[in-house]
């Protein structure tokens, strides 16, 4: 599995708890990071564009017309949980070397 | 507006992916936009699409061949600007000052002159007023029996509603607060077309004489002031006076009149007496237009039936006439004509801004005719030149355009600071102005880039080599760029001469005698409650009070008046001449004011016939009063005024006071202001709950304001006090709007002259690049430096003087529309004039000295050699 990059991971872990569309997502991730990553709208299709490519998240028909929810695939919740599996990982690495105290995380 | 430009950006995405994200890319954003609108949101949002777009483009098209070319192209103009960065950054600053202050200006313009009123069809109603015929700002309103007359019969409006302001002290926290509201009649929030947020609004039962007090709230009282309880309705609130039900809570933003935060109904709050009245102004009336009626049928008609009131109650006659105007326009009036004179000041600036471009885009073409035609030689097509001009005007006009956005977003930020006009505050930037703002910019950037590209490509290769950029062409050019900067000049001229007019009238004003000393005084208004009941108990209490005051360290004087000079704001009423036969309002009205015996001796108002108040002039005594010099000058020119006696106000209300004594005039309403009959009469024969106070001290007043206010504190607990400042404060908040007219004018015209002397400088760096030669000759043939430097001064003398020979004529000619602005100066004032032409002259020359010492420093080698 390639490393994902922390917008991506972003993007699926908001659509882990089910579908959602352009505006949810948005926030959703400002919220999930506490307003660390801020997608705006180019950058936000950008990435979702890339992910229906990659085949880890699907464009949901909607009654809307305009606005478009987005499903997380089973190979995109494969890729974030082996990339949440890494970063648990690399948690417990900084703690085992006392890099952070136990508090902090 | 905002949307376009999202919807513009979208579209620049490549093809397969607009077609499948573009519409739920709008949607988002317009979620978005709903939720959380604002200048920060729509840069991001707006720089972000451009980047995505672009970056998208370029991984989608690695093999297409014109994103290639564009790619290179905006590497390449990169560099070149890079290589000048002199030029760069002229051009940059000079757009984003265009098209910052432009969409700043514009922006205000937009919220307080063509502002969206938070009712329904707000362009259907309309103010209509009693005003002075002469004089149109004086309003006096409309009496409450006309408002009803205009009611029944004004046919072309479907329905009318009256409001007036009032000030209520609020007794709900730890202090005493005075709150603003309205009385309306009940017509009035049908009338708005706006449904409460919560409850009910007044209705027909509620405005009754003696109906039970009711109250609504508007939503900012009601979050600011009551932490948007959600049990508010049925809750009484304390007023001084008075405890309503509060019955309703007004959707936010609505709020009429301005600032109002609570309404009452107009019967319950207000006498039957005074309702009955036909001279009694009390009332602003508002109607709402049927449909295809305009404000002049309303106005007509009022007026039609104003006539036939007036021969039923000559009483209501005053020779006002009806005027009738849209909210809208009737809401932004005061601040219209310095708007709108600023507005066309930075309409200059951004025309001077543009001028300025384009003469440095011509100057920079032409130094680069020879690399483009050798570029073209060695097979460069001209589409390919062009193209790659236009990108380089491209880029600087998009860095311009995001410079000035962000100076428009500050500027708007900075205003309130300049100015504490509420209007002013919470300016959003306006989507349209800024999008005209970048595109005229974006244009002027573009034509001047690529016109010149488009011939240099057209000349004859042979020919452009062997003339360098001293061929017929460029001549054409340095002509043209010519012209554009005297007109800069000029248009600059016009800018200087508004700032030194304004700048000429507020030296005036403050040299201005206010009649009385203003410094090392404190002011404050101060209200005791209603607990203090009858004359004797107010009065006692304010000797005490003033006593105890005068007893502090560093006071030498404690005063009273129901208002002091500078703020205005007391009642005036018609004056009547005992043994002089005049119509009621013929002589005209009186402002009077109640103050202590000592308040002349205190405030240090000369006394100039008679005698001044003394403790025997109290309510057992026959009433008295003083008059000012105004008044004596107009109606005893010849004789000696005391022991006249006059009536000031209603005939057969007010009383025979007797003049007592004559005193200096006072501006009272203002430096600027006209200074009207005054009068005053004794504090004991007009007392009042509310009363202001100064305090004469030695040192700071400043420093004894807060000792003041704790000691009247101290004595009475539940005392209101407010405003509480020196007197120095008040005469800088009268002249605070003049400030702001003549800070902005100021920094308008500052910006002016700096983009014309870098107009000049432009030409006359150009002409000594192109006179190298030249002057490495005459160098040669025993010319001095100073004969040199001459000959480049002279050039730059030469724009200057044109531009003084139209800007003045111009000048004289526009500022005939800032006469409201103006002061005890005329619009042609000859000192300004000169010394705007010499500052004019003065920069030019400036700005060609280091062209001038740089063509000095020509080595005729180096000259001969240069082309």
């Amino acid at each position: 599995m390639p490393v994902l990059k922390p917008a991506d991971f972003h993007i699926l872990l908001a659509l882990a708890g089910g579908p959602l569309h352009g505006y949810r997502i948005m926030k959703q991730v400002e919220r999930d990071t506490g307003g660390e990553v801020r997608l705006e709208i180019g950058s936000l299709y950008r990435l979702l564009a890339r992910l229906v490519t990659e085949g880890l998240i699907d464009p949901l028909d909607s009654e809307d017309e305009r606005r478009r929810n987005y499903r997380i695939t089973a190979a995109g919740r494969r890729a974030l949980k082996s990339e949440a599996a890494r970063l648990a990982n690399v948690v417990t690495l900084v703690r085992a070397r006392k890099l952070l105290p136990e508090t902090d995380l | 507006m905002m949307r376009l430009l999202v919807k513009y950006l979208i579209r620049l995405f490549p093809a397969d992916f607009r077609d499948f994200y573009g519409a739920d890319m709008l949607a988002t954003f317009d979620d978005r936009w709903r939720e959380r609108p604002g200048p920060r949101i729509a840069a991001r949002t707006l720089i972000d699409l451009a980047r995505s777009a672009w970056l998208e483009r370029r991984t989608t098209s690695k093999g297409d061949r014109s994103m290639r070319t564009l790619w290179q192209d905006a590497r390449f103009a990169l560099r070149t600007l890079r290589k000048s960065p002199g030029f760069a950054a002229i051009v940059i600053v000079t757009l984003a000052l265009g098209i910052g202050i432009n969409t700043a200006m514009f922006s205000v313009a937009r919220a307080v002159l063509w502002a969206s009123l938070p009712f329904t069809q707000p362009e259907r109603l309309v103010a209509v007023d009693e005003v002075e015929p002469e004089n149109q700002d004086a309003v006096w309103g409309a009496t409450y029996p006309s408002f009803r007359e205009w009611q029944t019969r004004a046919g072309s409006l479907e329905g009318m509603a009256a409001v007036s302001g009032v000030n209520r002290v609020l007794r709900e926290g730890s202090q005493p607060v005075r709150v603003h509201g309205a009385v309306a009649s009940h017509e009035f929030f049908p009338l708005m077309g706006v449904q409460p947020e919560l409850g009910r609004a007044i209705t027909e039962d509620d405005d009754q004489t003696g109906a039970s007090a009711v109250i609504v709230l508007s939503h900012e009282m009601w979050t600011n002031r009551f932490g948007a309880d959600p049990a508010i309705l049925g809750r009484s609130i304390h007023f001084d006076g008075s405890t309503p039900t509060v019955v309703g809570v007004m959707p936010a933003n609505f709020r009429y009149p301005p600032r109002t935060e609570y309404w009452l109904p107009l019967a319950a709050a207000t006498s039957p007496a005074l309702r009955a009245r036909w001279d009694v102004w009390m009332l602003s009336t508002i109607g709402r237009l049927k449909p295809g009626r305009t404000a002049q049928n309303v106005e007509s008609e009022v007026s039609g039936i104003m006539a036939t009131i007036l021969q039923a109650h000559p009483e209501a006659r005053r020779g006002h006439i009806i005027r009738v105007r849209l909210l809208r326009d009737d809401l932004g009036s005061d601040l219209r004509p310095a708007l709108l004179i600023m507005l066309g000041g930075v309409g200059l600036v951004l025309l001077i801004a543009c001028g300025n471009v384009a003469s440095l885009m011509l100057v920079r073409a032409t130094a680069r005719t020879r690399e483009l035609v050798i570029r073209a030689a060695l097979g460069a097509g001209r589409r390919r030149l062009v193209r790659q001009l236009f990108t380089e005007g491209a880029i600087l006009a998009m860095c311009g355009g995001i410079a000035g956005m962000g100076l428009a977003v500050l500027a708007t930020r900075w205003l309130p600071l300049l100015s504490h006009d509420w209007r002013l505050a919470n300016v959003p930037i306006d989507a349209s102005v800024l999008l005209f703002a970048l595109i005229a910019t974006a244009f002027t950037c573009l034509l001047f880039g690529v016109l010149p590209a488009m011939r240099a490509t057209r000349v004859e290769t042979g020919d452009a080599l062997r003339s360098g950029s001293r061929g017929s062409q460029s001549r054409q050019r340095a002509a043209a760029q010519q012209v554009l900067v005297a007109a800069e000049v000029a248009l600059c001229i016009v800018l200087l001469v508004a700032a030194g007019l304004v700048l000429q009238s507020w030296q005036r004003v403050l040299r201005v005698d206010p009649g009385f000393r203003p410094d090392g005084l404190a002011t404050l208004r101060v209200t005791l409650p209603p607990t203090y009941k009858g004359d004797t108990q107010v009065q006692n209490f304010y000797s005490r009070a003033t006593a105890q005051l005068a007893a502090l360290p560093g006071v030498t004087g404690v005063t009273m008046a129901s208002s002091l000079p500078i703020s205005g704001g007391d009642g005036t009423g018609d004056l009547t001449i005992e043994g002089r036969t005049a119509a009621p309002g013929e002589l005209g009205a009186v402002t009077t004011r109640s103050t202590t015996p000592d308040y002349f001796r205190v405030m240090g108002i000369p006394l100039l016939r008679g005698r001044s108040f003394d403790e025997h002039d109290d309510a057992s005594r026959e009433p008295v009063v003083m008059i000012n010099e105004t008044m004596q000058r107009r109606f005893w020119p010849n004789e000696d005024p005391v022991g006249k006696r006059i009536k000031i106000g209603t005939r057969n209300l007010a009383a025979w006071m007797t003049v007592i004594g004559v005193v200096k005039d006072v501006r009272n309403v203002g430096l600027a202001a006209d200074i009207g009959y005054s009068a005053y009469e004794p504090f004991a024969q007009g007392t009042s709950r509310g009363m202001e106070l100064a305090v004469r001290t030695r040192g700071n007043p400043q420093a004894l304001l807060a000792t003041i206010t704790a000691e009247l504190r101290r004595m009475e607990p539940a005392f209101l006090i407010d405003r509480a400042q020196t007197m120095q404060d008040r005469i800088d908040e009268s002249v605070a709007p003049r400030r702001l007219n003549l800070v902005l004018l100021g920094l308008f015209a500052t910006l002016a002259l700096l983009l014309s002397a870098v107009g000049v400088y432009g030409v006359v760096a150009f002409a000594v690049r192109q006179r190298t030669q030249e002057f490495g000759i005459r160098m040669a043939l025993g010319a001095s430096s100073g004969n040199v430097v001459l000959l480049v001064l002279r050039q730059g003398l030469g724009l200057a003087g044109v531009g003084v020979v139209i800007g003045i004529p111009a000048a004289i000619a526009g500022s005939t529309l800032l006469r409201s602005l103006l002061f005890g100066v005329k619009a042609t004032d000859p000192a300004v004039l000169a010394s705007v032409a010499l500052l004019v002259t003065a920069v030019a020359l400036a700005a060609c000295w280091v062209p001038a010492w740089r063509a000095t420093q020509v080595a005729p080698t180096e000259a001969l050699r240069a082309d």
